[in-house]
């Protein structure tokens, strides 16, 4: 053996050492968890990113980010905008609601109302014929102003409807949204501004889906007050933002965009469908991070382009390019044997063939892409507390005159929500605990409500170097999931890992639970929580 | 020496902190954690990293600049200045840079000028390269409808002086063909071949295009020289003065009918049908040698679905054959030219006789929205009449292709073929299906 092989094998066993050497638990420290992310302090008003540019956009997502990306073999990061037990605390991207408290059927339907709907006498100052949604920017008699977009002549009702639902889901799942209002547009109501012709004015309502009584059905989004500073990126902080220290493709509320997008079938969702807005006088506000443009959620982005593979596929991925090269194109995926029914608003919106892990938007966000089995399971968390009752006010309240309409797509989003679920569930041990005291430690298997029932759990001791303390212990399922704790805390001297591990039909989730519980000073907590 | 791409992995490694251990203060203050997870091989993934970390970021920063470009191009404004500067006169002229790149041959670069005024279009185009190479063309040309159907007409005056062409002789087996006079060693003569044409084309088409007929008629003046290279030029690789057509000019009157079927819904993405062309045409040799010649031939494709109705199987046959009127020689240059054989270049006559046959075999298949791909297999056969023609002479080709759409149209595309002659990589952006149509000959 030469010397230089000699030397390439010692490398080679010094890094295989070393992987296993460096293998560490967190540890958390002995303080409440974080409930406020405090990124609300004063901040000076950062760089704007400028306009959206879609092509550069789409090159970026679609080639470059996931080639960087490739050559890069680290994992890819927890979420850093979690607190100790797994949560995400209040902050400018996010304000817990659904899932972490009660949230009733007329909150939501309220949702981010503020202002209100608009106030007739209107002053149209802009019309847009470009996008999928004719419209116009108004003034209306208390001078807010409003974006008007109403529903193509094509398809009557319909992105009105899902803008208004989906709008107040995101309000309800804690996002920033903008006041988004179903109205009737009379355009008896508004006049012509400065500027304008009565040319441009027909040639929107010609595009839009007039009622017989001669107004439009519409939505009205009020226009966010503040700084516009563009959309959020991909990657990355905004310069100049003091607040933003997290990178957003490790942001968890953008990662669970995965999950919630996959539900509500948002597959044109991109970063122009973001707002950040900078809020307060300049020198003393901060920023604050939207969602918006909800018109194309249940299917209606791929039924408006007419593609049978929106959702199922990107428009363009390296693997999934490469995989169907090197297959010859033989293999044939589920999606392709679809029969799209062209005349039906529902046609790019069902759950037969929906599956959740291969869900995909069609220009990728990084964000999205990014996301881990513990963001996904946050998501599902939030997604499993928007209840039946919620989704029936929000139905009942858009209106849509298609009884069929409204009925498939409940069942098409009650589908779903279980899919999502029990795949989300599946790829952690859903495990959260419930009771702790000195001498145990009561848990609840959300796995086990939603379609991922568990046999038994596997229980490892650890103490704060990850050493197993005592020898496993198996729990098994039941209605009250307790581990005994009193020895193990006895033995940790003051800091107890509880790993458990979820077994369903004998095999191990693919991640275990950890419970971190400190008892050095008083009475046994729960410190921190890893899914 | 050799074991540094080892040690600056491992410094990398050390360097450059696993993902898990990069955390902010914020980040400690949020999570609330002493010590971050470190899991397992993360230090072993970090050498990896190491490795690709340069290569990461200059690809991280091509593909960045791309972006910008690529945005910058698609612009409103930009196009609108684009537009400015390549169109002008209400938008009616139009003009816009010309590349032709095929590897092994010099790279030939121009512009084209077109007009467009309601029915009426006018498309010049003008070419040149490093050596002597120009073409110039005009072309004008008017549509219109005669009630279900569509009609075109044009007019077409080209002027070329094209190098860097290669002649192998004539036969299935130039070396052992007697009309061959090899004195070199070399296998394929180069040669110059100035071209004058001047053509008119009506067509008419049914409902969607799919039934077609079409009248081409043209004069077409061929004059050939050596290649000016020297040992590989074709008077030093032939006795040159028994290759027919290549010491005088050649002048044709040619006058054609061709019938296209085409029954795909889309002409150039994955679409199941057939398409099939047939012709036939007369040219009369002008001046004192001129040679009267008749062809014909075939080109039939079938777009068959397999699996799924976007993975096609598209079995093709084209055969040519042309057929001496008179006493006269047929001009080397007049021979069928076997558009449809991708083993070689455009600018190769790589086999010269009077009939040509060239069954080919293709699966097509979807990569993904915008991009397909193609496995071909080739054959090409020659002979002096169809039931003469060799197995053993045949020639080959087997390849793999990629082909970016944009909607109906066809943007590009790169294939590689290998087989009895040798390598070919070919890259066409731009580039109209019907370049290497036999029209061009």
């Amino acid at each position: 053996m030469t010397a230089s092989k000699v030397f390439g094998l010692s490398v080679f066993l010094f890094l295989a050492l070393a992987s296993t050497a460096f293998a560490r638990h967190y540890r958390f420290s002995d303080a409440p968890p974080v409930t406020n992310a405090d990124d609300t302090r004063p901040s000076p008003v950062p760089a704007s990113s400028g306009e959206f540019k879609f092509v550069e956009y789409a090159v970026t997502s679609s080639v470059r980010y996931p080639l960087v990306d490739f050559l890069d073999a680290r994992r890819k990061q927890r979420s850093q905008d979690v607190n100790a037990l797994d949560q995400v605390p209040a902050s400018s991207w996010y304000t817990p609601r659904l899932g972490t408290r009660d949230v009733t059927p007329d909150e939501l339907l309220k949702g981010p109302e503020v202002k209100g709907p608009p106030q007739a006498p209107y002053t149209i100052i802009k019309a847009k014929t470009k996008g999928n949604s004719p419209g116009f920017i108004i003034k209306d008699s208390r001078g807010i102003k409003y974006l008007i977009k109403f529903d193509q002549s094509e398809y009557p009702a319909l992105e009105s409807s899902v803008n208004f639902i989906v709008n107040r889901i995101f309000w309800g799942l804690g996002y920033f949204v903008p006041e988004d209002f179903l109205i009737r547009f009379n355009p008896a109501d508004a006049k012509t501004g400065e500027g304008l012709s009565q040319d441009d004015i027909d040639e929107v309502y010609a595009f839009s889906h007039a009622e017989e009584d001669g107004t439009y059905r519409a939505v009205a989004s009020g226009f966010l007050e503040g700084i516009v500073l563009g959309h959020i990126a991909q990657r990355g902080v905004r310069k100049g933002d003091l607040n933003d220290t997290i990178p957003n493709e490790n942001r968890r509320t953008l990662r669970a965009l995965r999950m919630i997008s996959a539900w509500l079938g948002n597959s044109g969702f991109r970063s122009d469908n973001t707002l950040e807005v900078y809020s307060g006088t300049p020198g003393e506000g901060h920023t604050l991070h939207y969602i918006l443009d909800f018109g194309e959620n249940f299917g209606v982005h791929g039924l408006e382009k007419g593609r049978a593979w929106d959702g199922f596929e990107h428009f363009f991925s390296w693997g999934d390019t490469a995989r169907r090269f090197a297959g010859l194109g033989i293999p044939v995926k589920r999606w392709e044997d679809y029969k799209v029914d062209p005349g039906s608003a529902t046609a790019h919106f069902e759950a037969d063939l929906f599956e959740p892990g291969k869900w995909k938007e069609t220009t990728q966000f990084l964000p999205i892409r990014s996301s881990q089995p513990d963001d996904d399971y946050w998501a599902a968390k939030l997604i499993a507390a928007v209840k039946t009752e919620h989704l029936e006010a929000l139905f009942s309240a858009a209106k849509h005159p298609d009884e069929n309409y409204t009925r498939e797509v409940m069942e098409t989003l009650t589908e779903r929500r279980e899919k999502i679920l029990a795949y989300a569930f599946s790829r952690v041990s859903a495990l959260e605990a419930v009771g702790l005291n000195e001498n145990s430690l009561t848990f609840r298997d959300l796995g086990a409500e939603h379609g991922s029932a568990s046999s038994e759990y596997r229980v490892r001791f650890l103490n704060t170097n990850g050493k197993k303390i005592m020898p496993n212990a198996d729990i098994a399922s039941g209605s009250i999931l307790e581990v005994s704790t009193a020895e193990a805390l006895k033995k940790a001297e003051g800091y107890l890992i509880v790993e458990i591990t979820a077994l369903r039909g004998g095999k191990a989730a693919p991640r275990s639970a950890e419970f971190h519980i400190r008892s050095d000073s008083g009475t046994p907590r729960i410190v921190g929580i890893v899914h | 020496m050799r074991n540094l791409p080892l040690v600056f992995s491992l410094a990398f490694c050390l360097l450059l902190p696993p993902h898990t251990q990069i955390v902010h203060a914020k980040e400690i203050s949020l999570r609330g954690a002493e010590l971050e997870e470190t899991r397992f091989c993360d230090p072993l993934r970090s050498a990896v990293s190491g490795f690709t970390y340069v290569p990461a970021k200059i690809l991280d920063g091509t593909l960045y600049l791309t972006g910008r470009t690529a945005a910058e191009l698609s612009d409103e404004d930009f196009i609108r200045r684009v537009k400015d500067v390549l169109y002008f006169y209400d938008e009616k002229f139009m003009w816009y840079p010309l590349v032709d790149f095929n590897s092994g041959f010099r790279t030939s670069y121009g512009a084209g000028l077109n007009f467009k005024d309601g029915n009426w279009s006018i498309k010049t185009k003008a070419l040149v390269n490093d050596s002597d190479y120009h073409s110039a063309s005009a072309e004008i040309k008017h549509t219109g409808t005669l009630g279900d159907l569509e009609w075109d007409n044009s007019l077409l005056a080209l002027t070329s002086k094209e190098d860097d062409r290669r002649f192998y002789g004539l036969g299935a087996d130039p070396r052992g063909d007697p009309r061959n006079t090899f004195t070199g060693d070399n296998d394929y003569g180069l040669y110059t071949e100035s071209r004058r044409k001047l053509q008119w084309e009506s067509s008419l088409y049914g409902t969607g295009r799919n039934l077609g007929l079409t009248y081409l008629g043209y004069y077409q003046r061929r004059a050939f020289e050596d290649g000016g290279q020297g040992s590989n030029d074709v008077r030093e690789v032939f006795d040159h003065s028994r290759i027919p057509g290549f010491n005088a000019p050649v002048r044709q009157l040619y006058n054609e009918l061709a019938l296209e079927w085409d029954t795909r819904d889309r002409k150039s993405m994955l679409s199941p049908g057939f398409r099939s062309e047939i012709y036939s045409g007369f040219s009369a040799g002008l001046g004192h040698h001129g040679t009267n010649l008749f062809r014909t031939g075939f080109d039939g494709a079938a777009f068959i679905p397999v699996i799924r109705k976007n993975r096609l199987l598209v079995p093709r046959v084209t055969g040519d054959l042309v057929e001496n009127l008179n006493d006269n020689p047929i001009p080397f240059s007049e021979y069928p030219r076997h558009h449809t054989f991708r083993g070689v270049s455009t600018r190769e006559i790589i086999r010269s006789e009077r009939v040509s046959l060239v069954p080919s075999i293709e699966y097509q298949f979807p990569l993904s929205h915008m991009l397909g791909a193609h496995l071909f297999f080739d054959t090409l056969f020659v002979g002096p009449q169809a039931g003469s023609m060799r197995w053993n002479d045949g020639l080959w080709a087997a390849g793999v292709g990629l082909d970016l759409h944009y909607f109906k149209h066809e943007l590009g595309r790169v294939e590689l073929a290998g087989g009895s002659e040798g390598f070919q990589a070919k890259v066409t952006l731009g580039t109209p299906l019907k370049t290497n149509h036999r029209k061009d000959w």
